[in-house]
């Protein structure tokens, strides 16, 4: 055999071990042989995904026919080709050196990823910063004014105190280095300011937080590097600016708890894969008395051991995930060592207080109304939520940009 | 014949007729049925159309046989996407083909690169062409859309010829030789050139089958001009039922004509850079038609292309989402030349202590060299030992760069199904 035939068949060889070893491997698997750990493909779910694998579709007339069979065939096949986690961050490390690469002549300090760039990687912190928004003023003005609506509802519920508290992440933070390749007036800060000023001399029962970073270390230490989503820390420091404001106990000194489970490490950014690992601690020990009443009226107690066992294994070491994932909207925790009640309406960053505020309060309302995917209802508004309940206090939590949806999607909320 | 084209006609064309109609006579009098188009319905009718007007014109026998002609019809490796075969370039390879070992290797070579070309640089153009011609004029000047379509004109380019590879390497491994659907048409010198390059098989069909019976160029000046006009709407219209590839098909046989009857001429006497940058500036310009198909989103992208909104547009935020990709650009730029054959066969030459051959440069400068051998190979005759050793460590070289290739594609390909649960947008 010449050189060129032996070449020939080492080529062919490969290749086509190569290709046809994901359907192989899966077929092996499948039927029970051994095989190691590494190759198989058998996983229910993945942790770099955060979600379950797809499942072998059903075979019948009606999938084969609208497709759907052969879809979820194709996602089934990608999802179950082994060592796909490695070779997803293969391919993000090799990304991320060619994007090095690419800014190393302007000296970028943050750019957008590959991938429908949206997410910026800042390379000397190690962090991704979401693009910012070009909010333009007569959009911020709209919002404001919708938002100011709440000193009527204010004055009208003397009695019930109003925490609004416009979170400052990611995009809107006023730490983010991208600001400075805008020409935009009006930026995050900016934005977070107009939305809060019709509210500085509204009633004496308004309250207005944000979100205080002056540095990037500051926001960090508070916010993930890898999402724009506060972590435990930049939570209690929240809910202890909202309890100043509402008069409830702050948390002093909160119990933190380190994880060593890869679970939990905190990296799902899909457009950045920036391999950043994050500091894994949880707020342990905080509402284990709680009872969460759904609103079909079931009952279930709040255990905080109960995200880590869930599947697909949450990712953020918080109570994040499973007061986001799994508290519906309309539910109501009960705490019998509390008195007072309260109603959250937030979007993803009240998900982390539920337990703190729970803790403080009989009952607890919560509601998802921020939600920038929320099927709102245009006539719904706080004042009809009011309506239904008397309540101690109103906190109102979600990001400079939801508070804008909400005022586009229904204007008469605040009001 | 009929019969191939109402089949097409009818998936194809039946609700741009109806839409049409329907407006123009302000009814509803043609029911839109929304038909699901057949995958690869305009490759494979083209190709049943060659082979009844090649029997007809008996230059070819008829292939008793269905399941040979049905091969023909239905290979799957052309099938979707092309290349166009013609039954007589093939007659003698449906029977008479031989699989070989070296065929096959080197069928999985040229698939590699057609993979390589697929994944790694017309996704990620995608990625860039996306985000760029999307964005809307005013927002990104004229850097931002001139960049945004030189990213599209990449991303088409790699698509098609990717697949075009793909495609005759996969039926190099089964003993098929296909001929050549690209030929570098970036380096075109002229227009007409230009579709001597770019996807040979379609034009060489409707040159052979629709603007030579129609009277081609014998015929008086204006009735050469009517017909490459007819040709070219029937080309736009065979891209895409939409009147944008109408118009692209238009484009092109306005500049055609020109060309072949006003400036051609002295486009053939002017320094080569000025025929390359006015072509380049053509096919660049043209696929703005192809992308983008609401009229006044075009006509506004155009404003940006020349400068209406200024340079940088109204925010240059996206300069930071195009800057990363200027290194692929560049590497696209040298994969649309034949920067990499002609290095290749010069390192082989040394490697052989011979002067670099002119086959590869003749077949690349010839728009009509259509075959396809020796595009994944290294071809020698090594006549000493040390050349044969030299020679070996370049085949190892060559291999292990496609097998590194092939990781990085099907890396690319399954990061593609990349799909977390996300809720960052919230």
């Amino acid at each position: 055999m010449s050189f060129r035939e032996a070449s020939n068949v080492c080529l062919v060889i490969v290749v086509a071990f190569f290709l046809s070893f994901p359907v192989a491997s899966t077929m092996l698997n499948g039927a029970g042989l051994w095989l190691p750990e590494w190759l198989e493909v058998g996983n229910k779910a993945s942790v770099l995904e955060m979600r379950n694998y797809t499942v072998l579709p059903e075979l019948n007339k009606e999938t084969i026919a609208s497709g759907k069979y052969q879809a979820q065939y194709e996602k089934y096949l990608s999802d179950h080709v082994p060592m796909r986690d490695e070779v997803i961050l293969a391919n993000a490390t090799l990304q991320r050196i060619l994007i090095e690469i690419a800014n190393s002549p302007k000296g970028y300090d943050c750019y957008p990823t590959y991938y429908e760039s949206i997410i910026l990687y800042t390379p000397r912190v190690q962090t991704l910063f979401r693009l910012p928004t070009v909010l333009d003023d007569k959009t911020v003005n709209t919002a404001a004014e919708s938002l100011g609506g709440l000193q009527q509802l204010a004055s009208d519920y003397p009695n019930t105190k109003f925490v609004i508290y416009i979170v400052q992440g990611g995009q809107y933070a006023s730490v983010n280095p991208a600001y400075k390749y805008m020409h935009f007036a009006t930026t995050g800060k900016d934005a977070s300011q107009a939305l809060m000023a019709p509210l500085y001399n509204g009633p004496s029962n308004i309250s207005v937080l944000t979100t205080k970073c002056n540095s990037e270390q500051e926001y960090y230490s508070e916010f993930f590097h890898t999402d724009h989503h506060w972590n435990s820390k930049g939570a209690v420091s929240a809910y202890n600016a909202m309890a100043t404001a509402s008069g409830i106990p702050p948390l002093e000194n909160p119990t933190r708890t380190d994880f060593p489970n890869d679970y939990l490490i905190g990296s799902y950014a899909r457009w950045g894969l920036c391999l950043h690992e994050e500091p894994i601690f949880d707020l342990g020990g905080n509402g284990n008395e709680l009872v969460i009443v759904n609103p079909d009226g079931t009952r279930e107690p709040y255990t905080h051991s109960q995200w880590l066992d869930s599947t697909p294994p949450t990712r953020w070491y918080t109570f994040h995930d499973y007061f986001y994932e799994f508290l519906k909207s309309g539910s109501t925790i009960e705490n019998d060592k509390a008195n007072g009640s309260a109603l959250l309406v937030s979007d993803s960053y009240g998900a982390d207080l539920v337990p703190m505020l729970g803790s403080a309060y009989h009952n607890l309302s919560f509601v998802k109304d921020m939600h920038s995917d929320t099927k709102i209802d245009k006539s719904s508004s706080l004042r009809a939520l009011l309506k239904q309940q008397d309540y101690d206090c109103v906190y109102i939590v979600a990001s400079c940009n939801n508070y804008i949806n909400q005022s586009k999607r229904s204007p008469g909320y605040f009001k | 014949m009929a019969f191939n084209i109402a089949v097409i006609g009818f998936f194809k064309y039946e609700g741009f007729l109806a839409t049409n109609v329907n407006a123009l006579l302000g009814t509803e009098a043609i029911p839109d049925l929304k038909l699901p188009l057949p995958i690869g319905i305009s490759f494979y009718t083209l190709q049943a159309l060659s082979y009844v007007v090649d029997v007809y014109r008996k230059e070819v026998p008829p292939q008793k046989n269905p399941l040979y002609l049905g091969m023909y019809v239905a290979c799957f490796p052309q099938l979707i996407a092309g290349p166009i075969v013609r039954y007589k370039t093939i007659q003698d390879q449906v029977v008479g083909r031989k699989e070989t070992l070296a065929g096959f290797a080197d069928g999985m070579r040229l698939f590699i690169i057609g993979l390589a070309k697929k994944a790694l640089l017309a996704n990620t153009c995608a990625i860039l062409a996306t985000k760029m011609l999307s964005m809307g004029g005013p927002q990104i000047g004229a850097v931002g859309a001139w960049a945004g379509l030189i990213a599209y004109t990449f991303q088409i380019f790699f698509d098609f010829s990717g697949y075009s590879d793909m495609a005759i390497g996969l039926g190099r491994m089964m003993g098929f030789e296909y001929l050549r659907n690209f030929n570098y048409p970036y380096i075109a010198k002229s227009i007409t050139e230009f579709w001597r390059r770019w996807h040979i098989s379609l034009s060489t069909f409707f040159r052979d089958y629709v603007y030579i019976p129609l009277g081609g160029s014998r015929c008086s000046k204006t009735r050469n001009a009517l017909n490459i006009a007819i040709v070219w709407a029937i080309t736009g219209l065979w891209h895409g039922a939409a009147w944008n590839y109408v118009l692209w098909g238009v484009y092109y046989g306005a500049l055609l004509i020109c060309e072949k009857f006003i400036w051609g001429k002295s486009l053939g006497k002017a320094p080569a850079i000025v025929g390359h940058l006015y072509t380049i500036a053509i096919f660049v310009f043209g696929w703005s038609f192809f992308w983008i198909t609401d009229v006044n989103t075009l006509v506004g992208f155009w404003k940006a292309m020349a400068g209406r909104y200024g340079m940088t547009g109204s925010s240059y935020m996206w300069e930071l989402t195009a800057w990363e990709y200027w290194p692929l650009l560049l590497i696209c730029a040298a994969a649309s030349t034949p920067v990499a054959p002609f290095l290749k066969e010069r390192l082989v030459a040394r490697t052989e202590s011979r002067k670099p051959s002119k086959i590869m440069q003749d077949g690349i400068a010839n728009p009509r060299h259509l075959s396809t051998k020796g595009l994944a190979t290294l071809e020698a005759t090594p006549a000493t030992p040390g050349r044969a050793r030299a020679l070996s460590t370049l085949q190892v070289i060559y291999d292990l760069a496609l097998l590194a290739l092939l990781l990085a594609s099907c890396a690319a390909i399954v990061s593609g199904s990349y799909n977390p649960f996300i809720y960052f947008q919230f």
